[in-house]
């Protein structure tokens, strides 16, 4: 089969529009013009999807051509085990919310019954926590008796510098780039029709995809509307540090909100999320998503589409969430009505469920400021409900259809927040609680250990740039 | 802490034993009192003789040695299911458990293959798959460890005698403490404020008392629907077969290792072939067919004498609305009921073990559990009706009243969903929970003729000689490793499974 031309204009120099043309050029065939319209628009916008990246980010972020060489070489990214949360409303200890593999499973029971019955915590027992508190990094092995072979690791990045790499990916990628603004845009009964540019050009397409964050300048066009769900307000600050600090973002709460540092090679970055009237200097910036993120031929990726709390790595898993559903949907045809309606199924349903995660931090007793109190309102849902409800009944993670947090994402979630289960599987009682005790003393010690070994998160990345550089002149 | 310690299962059928398995290999260690009341003059249905390969893993949890357990329910290998007339009359299909082809260039395999297709250069798509091939040949052989590799990259199930697999789980269930009681219910006495039903009363008097039910007991319901009133929901409009009636024959020519369902003019008919003996039946709607011609239909077309009378079913589709209601879960045919087609029966019986064994009461009934098991049975339901549901709905056929019925059906929009995004480009919508993964849908829908009117351009990114290149060598590749696979007789001698019992033969008095 010859396909026709089909051509795709994508809005927005940020990194959702740079990411979009990149995931598109590279997917797809000739038949599928790609063009870039880079307004050039205010990065700052960017750093409302947070500062950190899910493990998952990891292959994504290889097709798009940023391979850790180039992240770590070129920009002042650094490895995150998880975030630190520190002084969390309702909770008497801080925790690590580290990415791990699947939990292990003793005498055919999953590890939760057993700290239940034996009353002990997680923590001490998952590597990348222990790892990310101590400072130390290293990459995980595939050798499965090696503990560390069951961390998992995302990414602490600057959007800033993110967005630079991948403009230098898009200007030698072949993807068409105008370096123009939208002056208006042409509607003609729900669909774009045209763009004038600044440029004086009039530009045309097939399909529109709408990547201006906030602006949403395509889809407010054809008059679709933005539900807002809680506004917060986001201060950032940047500061130079002369070495790297741990492979963790911490975030720390206050009465009045919380602010988040991330640590990156030459910096940190402080991102602070107050309600919206707090600070003169803060930038409003309103949660919620679009009723529909595809509307006929104009489709909304990333923060246009919707706008997550940063309190999580959910931002960023939801812009990579918006281009692979796109991918997967890519328009074989003029006309794309099945592929509208199930990109918006999906849409909603990675909505819902990167919501849920941040929500359920906002559900433990916290300050009576109003902060807290908007927060906790906007978090109830019934799905939710039942997340919690079952944790706390027996430790049961109840799970819907491709969540973007897993299994161990919810289990280091609960309890970091002090949720307490209930009741055990009773087949634990199989074996006796003190060898339990004593099997699990062995693999928190075990863990210790080999922390102890483990470079500080600056060495291995200072390490292993030289190792890149060397590779790079072998 | 404690839990529950008295249950009580009514009803000794495939689900009763399973569930009387499961659970007492379970909480054998916890002091759990498990009784099962059945009666020898009440018969169960086993109309499901065919499995999924989910019970192998059933099985393995029980420790239940797999050699012992063929050689005592006479079971075969089963690498799928072939569907006979489903598209069109003269087709067939094999509904394979097991990805088609091998993950190629980080693609869906069947896409590249439809790319292929409409450049003329692809040989149909069951031919790059190993459990098709291998059971089109009648061959088997276990898979190995490494599911990326041609001659393993499939699952497989079983083919037993329903009669046979509760005999061997009630020794099982036994020898875990399990008491057995004969008899039947007469009565069964609820608490006047809770409703929760007490104890059951049986003909000769004995009285059973428990603090949580399990109702295996059949269409009946006896405990989840006669006395706690859980009402049904009535699926006859989608999946509106009523009716069946099974009969075993004398096998004849080579023992295959698949189970096949070829639709007729009012229903289907499914033919399931154990070491033994082949088993056969006919699920009809009656609407459209009367149950002597039903009958006579499925008679005359055995490939062998008959062994025993044909068997009459009666049923009606659909799900309790409560499959947990206060302290009585119905497990089985009480719990639900969908037509054999896929061979789904047993694998919702496994579902309901394993939710029940994952939210079983601690030491009182927790509405929590009970609204979670319903929300999970539920959804476990509703997706194999739409994919029940898909057989008839992707079809040409309108030979006859059932399929012109069919024909101008409004579907489920669920349903309706899927068949379009299949139809437009090749894609399978996802889901997590489920029993039914693509490679299934894909199979039933490009089996049934549903072709995809354009493929994942992404698929055009490769050249195409390179395409070309990989899927022949997967093909070639697929050929080979079926022609160093045994038959699945020399198979099962050679494995320690082959049963010792002779093939059943006819008695000169038995119907032909």
């Amino acid at each position: 089969m010859q396909r026709s031309e089909f051509k795709i204009v994508i809005c927005g120099g940020g990194l959702a529009g740079l990411m979009t043309a990149l995931a598109l050029h590279g997917a797809l065939s000739s038949a599928y013009q790609i063009v870039l319209i880079d307004e050039g628009e205010d990065a700052d916008d960017d750093l409302s999807y947070g500062s950190v990246t899910l493990p998952t980010a990891y292959d994504f972020l290889r097709g798009l051509g940023l391979d850790e060489p180039v992240l770590f070489s070129r920009s002042n990214t650094s490895f995150s085990f998880g975030s630190h949360y520190v002084d969390w409303p309702g909770t008497d200890t801080d925790w690590i919310q580290c990415h791990h593999q699947i939990l292990p499973v003793i005498g055919g029971v999953p590890l939760n019954h057993h700290l239940t019955r034996n009353q002990r915590s997680l923590a001490p027992l998952l590597i990348s926590g222990v790892a990310a508190r101590h400072g130390k990094f290293a990459h995980p092995p595939n050798d499965a008796s090696n503990p560390l072979s069951r961390a998992e690791y995302g990414y602490q990045f600057s959007a800033h510098q993110w967005t630079r790499l991948l403009a230098e990916k898009v200007q030698t990628s072949g993807v068409s780039r105008s370096a123009s603004s939208i002056e208006t845009v042409n509607t003609d009964n729900g669909e774009v029709i045209s763009l004038d540019l600044t440029s004086g050009e009039t530009i045309t397409a097939d399909l529109f995809i709408d990547c201006t964050g906030p602006a949403r300048k395509l889809l407010s066009a054809v008059g679709h509307s933005f539900a807002t769900i809680r506004r917060i307000s986001l201060t950032h600050s940047l500061k130079s540090a002369s070495q790297l600090g741990p492979a963790c973002r911490r975030v720390q709460a206050s009465a009045q909100g919380w602010s988040a540092h991330t640590f990156l090679q030459d910096s940190v970055h402080t991102l602070m999320i107050q309600k919206d009237d707090k600070a003169v200097d803060a930038t409003p910036y309103a949660l919620g998503a679009l009723d529909v993120a595809w509307h006929n031929n104009t489709v909304a990726i990333g923060a246009a589409a919707s706008a997550h709390d940063p309190l999580t790595p959910g931002p960023m898993v939801m812009l990579q969430r918006d281009i692979e559903r796109l991918l997967d949907l890519i328009p074989v045809a003029r006309t794309f009505d099945m592929e509208q309606r199930e990109f918006n199924r999906r849409f909603q349903n990675d909505v819902n469920h990167t919501d849920m995660f941040a929500n359920a931090f906002y559900l433990n007793e916290a300050p009576t400021s109003s902060f807290w109190s908007e927060a906790a309102s906007a978090a109830q849902s019934p799905d939710l409900n039942r997340k919690i409800v079952q944790f706390e009944s027996r430790g049961i993670l109840t799970k819907f259809d491709l969540e973007p947090f897993n299994d161990e994402d919810w289990t280091v979630l609960h309890h970091g927040l002090g949720r307490r289960v209930a009741r055990y599987d009773l087949q634990v009682e199989a074996t006796a609680r003190l060898d339990i005790d004593q099997q699990l003393d062995g693999m928190a010690r075990a863990i210790e250990q080999l922390v102890g070994r483990m470079p500080p998160h600056h060495v291995y990345v200072s390490n292993m740039k030289r190792y890149f550089e060397k590779q790079k002149y072998a | 802490m404690s839990q529950i310690s008295k249950i009580c299962i009514l009803g000794g059928g495939t689900a009763g034993w399973m569930t009387a398995a499961a659970l007492s290999n379970k909480f054998k260690a916890l002091g759990l009192e498990i009784q099962l009341i059945e009666s020898d003059q009440i018969g169960t249905i086993g109309v499901g003789e065919a499995t999924l390969p989910h019970i192998r893993y059933f099985n393995q949890q029980l420790g239940i040695e797999e050699r012992s357990f063929m050689r005592a329910t006479e079971a075969t290998f089963k690498l799928g299911i072939e569907f006979c007339d489903w598209g069109k009359l003269g087709d067939h299909y094999i509904h394979p458990f097991g990805d088609y082809g091998l993950p190629t260039l980080g693609m869906d395999f069947h896409q590249l293959w439809l790319r292929l297709r409409q450049q003329g250069l692809a040989s149909r798509l069951d031919d790059y798959s190993y459990p098709i091939i291998a059971a089109e040949q009648g061959r088997f052989q276990m898979p190995g460890e490494d599911h990326n590799q041609i001659g393993s990259n499939f699952g497989y199930a079983y083919q037993l005698a329903t009669s046979l697999y509760p005999i061997f789980l009630r020794s099982y269930s036994e020898s875990n403490g399990v008491v057995r009681t004969e008899g039947k219910v007469t009565k069964a006495s609820q608490n006047p404020e809770s409703g929760h039903v007490e104890r059951l009363t049986l003909e000769d008097g004995q009285q059973i008392e428990a603090e949580l039910f399990v109702d295996c007991s059949g269409f009946r319901g006896i405990l989840i629907e006669q006395a706690l009133n859980a009402g049904y929901d009535d699926w006859s409009h989608w999946l509106p077969c009523n009716r069946a009636v099974a009969v075993p024959c004398e096998a004849r020519g080579k023992l295959l290792p698949y189970t096949r369902a070829t639709a007729r003019k009012a229903g289907w008919q499914w033919r399931i072939p154990l070491q033994h003996r082949t088993g056969n039946g006919h699920v009809y709607w009656n609407e459209y067919i009367s149950d002597d011609e039903a009958t006579h239909q499925l008679m005359s077309t055995l490939e062998g004498p008959a062994l025993a009378e044909p068997k009459q079913l009666y049923f009606k589709t659909g799900r309790r609305n409560k499959f947990w209601s206060r302290n009585v879960v119905s497990i089985g045919l009480s719990g639900g009921f969908l037509e054999p087609l896929e061979s789904t029966s047993i694998h919702l019986i496994q579902e309901g073990i394993t939710a029940l064994i994952e939210l079983f009461p601690g030491a009182m009934i927790d509405d929590n559990d009970v609204d979670e098991y319903n929300a999970r049975m539920g959804l476990n339901f509703e997706r194999v009706r739409d994919f029940l549901l898909l057989h008839y709905a992707a079809t040409q056929r309108d030979d006859s009243e059932m399929w012109r019925y069919f024909r101008d059906m409004t579907l489920p929009d669920s349903l309706q969903e899927k068949i379009a995004a299949w139809n437009t480009r090749g894609y399978v919508l996802k889901y997590e929970f489920g029993v039914f993964l693509p490679p299934s849908w894909i199979a039933v829908m490009l089996g049934q003729n549903l072709v995809p009117a354009s493929y994942d351009p992404r698929a055009d990114k490769y050249p195409l000689d390179q395409l070309n290149s990989q899927l022949g060598s997967i093909k070639q590749n697929t050929i080979n490793a079926v022609e160093a696979t045994p038959d699945q007789i020399d198979f099962l001698q050679r494995y320690g499974a082959a049963s010792q019992s002779a093939p059943l033969v006819a008695s000169p008095s038995a119907p032909n």
